[in-house]
């Protein structure tokens, strides 16, 4: 336990917690455009079927309402991407995000789609976020200094990324057992998704009809999400889930049509060391430079004739 | 564990240490199926395992001539966009329930401008192991509850 609590209280850099700042924020700014909020304001009453906190609310929140938090939420997202007073504009765009999600969740199913992207912003909520790359920074508003104050916030995301691929595979271990990778499941899950569908999709129908491709995938996730927890003992491990979490996200989309790019884009801001990948496109940038600069004085002398002069 | 990157100069304050210990502690409790908190969930995606047989329900329209009409679940507002599912759970909900979810539904489909006089909900099974090209074999269905006039009357076992 004591190890644990070493790693996450281990220090940083202000330049990883600003990375996942900008990364979070114009993912959920992103988020925050969409029209299906105030499609579902005003719902008719007897649809409503409230989740969490939306068992606060009697029905679903009036268009008068949603509009306001939508844009106020954008713009405050938008803001604390740029480090704009980030201490205030990222709770309040994360207690937007949070309210609109809860609407769509409130529909008669759980909608995980955002659940990542607002719980991996939870440990920034009261972190130092825009000690570096941020607009505070510039302006003077921020006192960059203990290491200590910005290791945590990134730590704990990353348990959260882990903890959620985890889950979801301990969920399927749970409710089902090896079969949900031995049996058919995957192959019934694929043809009800093209059955369900206006014309039949040939993605899921050409796995659904190959049994040891089915099988194969369904592996495949198990292990991915039953393995996401070694990204947080061996680091060069984490481009490989990336990789593999936005694959399985591509793969989800392209065959049952469910977008989650929220989430495999949460993977990626969280799981890649953004500051150290530019130090190292700037060095490499840098050596290309300092390797053309130093070419001429180590290239052989040009013994072809000086061109003749324009007559 | 990954080495921390530089020898730490200060303790972490106490209230860093409680904000992540609740948080982590939460998000645990309720990944190991404590609860559905959302955000904070139990991570249930696609986790219970898919039969071939598939026991549904489906609601279709009925107009003053007695035709049948598919709930244009895509025609109506993204507000209607759970109706299917909580058709899928007419079975659990109180009478009234069942009378409010119909007279939404009829309201609805109205709002398009079509006529209706009653909503019939179906009990449809489908054997999707049996395939016919690229879909499953016709469905059986059976009709179950019919709702008029603010009523909601049961049909069949």
């Amino acid at each position: 336990m004591r190890r644990i609590e070493r790693w996450i209280f281990s220090a940083g850099t202000p330049e990883r917690l600003a990375a996942i700042r900008i990364g979070l924020c114009s993912a959920l700014a992103l988020r925050l455009t969409r029209t299906v909020y105030l499609s579902i304001a005003g719902q008719p009453h007897s649809l409503y079927r409230p989740l969490s906190f939306m068992h606060l609310l009697h029905s679903m929140p009036p268009w008068g309402v949603v509009l306001p938090i939508q844009v106020v939420g954008g713009v405050a997202a938008v803001l604390a991407a740029l480090g704009w007073r980030a201490r205030h504009t990222l709770p309040l765009a994360w207690a937007c995000g949070l309210l609109l999600g809860g609407m769509t969740t409130s529909l008669g199913k759980v909608v995980h789609n955002d659940v990542l992207l607002l719980l991996c912003m939870v440990p920034l909520l009261p972190a130092p976020v825009s000690d570096a790359w941020s607009l505070d920074a510039r302006a003077g508003r921020t006192k960059p200094g203990d290491p200590m104050r910005y290791g945590w916030p990134v730590q704990t995301a990353l348990i959260v990324v882990a903890g959620s691929y985890f889950f979801s595979g301990f969920a399927k271990l749970v409710n089902s057992g090896p079969a949900w990778a031995l049996g058919s499941n995957m192959r019934w899950v694929l043809y009800i998704s093209s059955d369900s569908r206006p014309s039949p999709d040939h993605w899921s129908l050409f796995i659904a009809d190959r049994a040891w491709l089915a099988h194969l995938v369904a592996a495949s996730i198990l292990l991915l999400e039953l393995g996401f927890p070694i990204v947080l003992f061996w680091k060069r491990a984490r481009p490989a889930f990336v990789a593999g979490a936005i694959l399985f996200h591509l793969g989800t989309w392209l065959t049952l049509g469910l977008d989650y790019w929220a989430q495999a884009a949460t993977v990626a801001i969280v799981l890649i060391d953004w500051p150290a990948l530019v130090a190292r496109a700037r060095g490499r940038s840098n050596a290309t430079k300092g390797a053309a600069e130093a070419r001429p004085r180590t290239q052989p002398p040009d013994l072809r004739p000086e061109p003749r002069a324009a007559r | 564990m990954e080495q921390a990157p530089a020898v730490p100069r200060n303790h972490p304050p106490a209230w860093a240490r409680a904000f992540v210990a609740v948080f982590l502690t939460a998000f645990v409790a309720c990944g190991l199926g404590a609860g559905e908190l959302w955000p904070l969930t139990r991570w249930h995606l696609f986790s219970a395992v898919r039969q071939p047989i598939q026991v549904g329900w489906r609601a279709v329209t009925v107009d003053a001539a007695g035709r049948e009409t598919p709930l244009p679940v895509g025609q109506l507002p993204l507000a209607y966009r759970g109706a299917p599912l909580l058709v899928g759970r007419f079975d659990k909900l109180t009478p009234a329930e069942q009378a409010s979810l119909c007279d939404s539904l009829i309201a609805g489909v109205r709002s398009l401008g079509r006529n209706v006089l009653a909503l019939r909900i179906y009990r449809v099974t489908k054997d999707e192991s049996i395939r016919v090209g690229a879909r499953a074999a016709p469905e059986t269905v059976a009709l179950r509850y019919t709702c008029a006039h603010g009523t909601v009357q049961a049909a069949g076992p």
